[in-house]
C-alpha cells in the first residue's frame, strides 16, 4: 500500500468525497486519515464548507423566491399564454 | 444568484431582465410541474452563463494565498484540530450562513463561478466545462481550489479550529 502524505491527501479530497478513488488509493487515503487527526479535521472542514455553501445560497434563493409574488408573475405570464 | 455569478449589480439586473423576457417569450414551455420561481431561477442561471461566456476572458486571479501551505516533508503547516462542536453544525447557524455567503463573494470570479455552478446549482462537470469553454479537468481543479479557499476564509468562524 502506498503511503500518502498530507499534501497528497489534500489533493485527493474531492475524489474521495465523490467516491471516484481507485480501491487501492482509497485504502491508503483512509489509513492516513485514521492516523492523522489534522487531515481528518481538514477533510471535515472541507466537507462542511461544501454543505454550508449550498445551504447558505439555497436559503437566500428561497428568500428571493418568496419575495417574488408567484401569483402576480403567473398572471403576467398567463397574459402571454392567452395571447 | 445572478449577482453572485456575475459579480456586479448592473450585469445581474440585465440578466434578470433578460431572463424575464425569455420566460415571457417561452411561457408555453413551462409545464407547471415545478414552481414558477424555480423555472425562472433556471432561466436566470442560463442567461447569466451566456453573459459569462460572452465576457472577455480576464487573466485568472491567483488564489494561492488561500490554499493550505505544506512543509517540505508534506505535512500541513497549520493545525486544524476540531473543537468540541463539528464544523458543519457551526456553519449551519443563521449568522454563520451569512458569513459563508460573504466568503463566497470574496472568491475571485474564475473560482466563485465554478463553485456556484457545481456545488450550489448542481450542474455536472462536463456541462459546466462546455458552458464556460474550459476543460473538465480545469473545472475539477478550480472547484477543489475554490472549496479550499472558502474553507480558509470561513476558518476564523470555526473558533480555534481555524488553521
Amino acid at each position: 500500500m502506498t503511503k500518502l502524505t498530507c499534501r497528497a491527501c489534500a489533493d485527493f479530497l474531492a475524489e474521495y468525497l465523490n467516491g471516484e478513488m481507485a480501491d487501492d488509493v482509497r485504502a491508503s487515503f483512509e489509513t492516513h486519515l485514521d492516523r492523522c487527526r489534522n487531515c481528518k479535521a481538514y477533510l471535515d472542514q472541507y466537507a462542511a464548507v461544501i454543505k454550508a455553501g449550498r445551504s447558505a445560497c439555497e436559503r437566500e434563493n428561497q428568500r428571493a423566491a418568496a419575495a417574488l409574488p408567484e401569483e402576480l408573475v403567473r398572471a403576467i405570464l398567463d397574459t402571454r399564454k392567452d395571447a | 444568484m445572478a449577482w453572485r455569478l456575475l459579480g456586479n449589480e448592473e450585469d445581474a439586473r440585465d440578466a434578470v431582465q433578460e431572463a424575464f423576457m425569455n420566460a415571457f417569450r417561452s411561457i408555453d414551455r413551462f409545464e407547471g410541474g415545478s414552481l414558477l420561481s424555480t423555472w425562472l431561477h433556471r432561466i436566470v442561471v442560463n442567461v447569466s452563463l451566456m453573459k459569462l461566456r460572452r465576457r472577455k476572458r480576464k487573466p485568472e486571479e491567483s488564489l494561492d494565498h488561500l490554499l493550505p501551505a505544506f512543509k517540505d516533508d508534506g505535512h500541513f503547516v497549520d493545525r486544524f484540530d476540531s473543537g468540541s462542536e463539528p464544523a458543519d453544525q457551526i456553519l449551519a447557524r443563521e449568522e454563520e450562513q451569512a458569513a459563508v455567503r460573504a466568503a463566497i463573494d470574496e472568491l475571485p470570479d474564475h473560482y466563485r463561478t465554478i463553485l456556484l455552478l457545481r456545488d450550489i446549482e448542481g450542474i455536472g462537470t462536463n456541462d459546466v466545462a462546455a458552458d464556460l469553454g474550459i476543460s473538465p479537468n480545469a473545472v475539477k481543479l478550480r472547484l477543489h481550489r475554490a472549496r479550499q479557499a472558502l474553507r480558509t476564509l470561513v476558518a476564523p468562524r470555526l473558533g480555534r479550529t481555524g488553521g
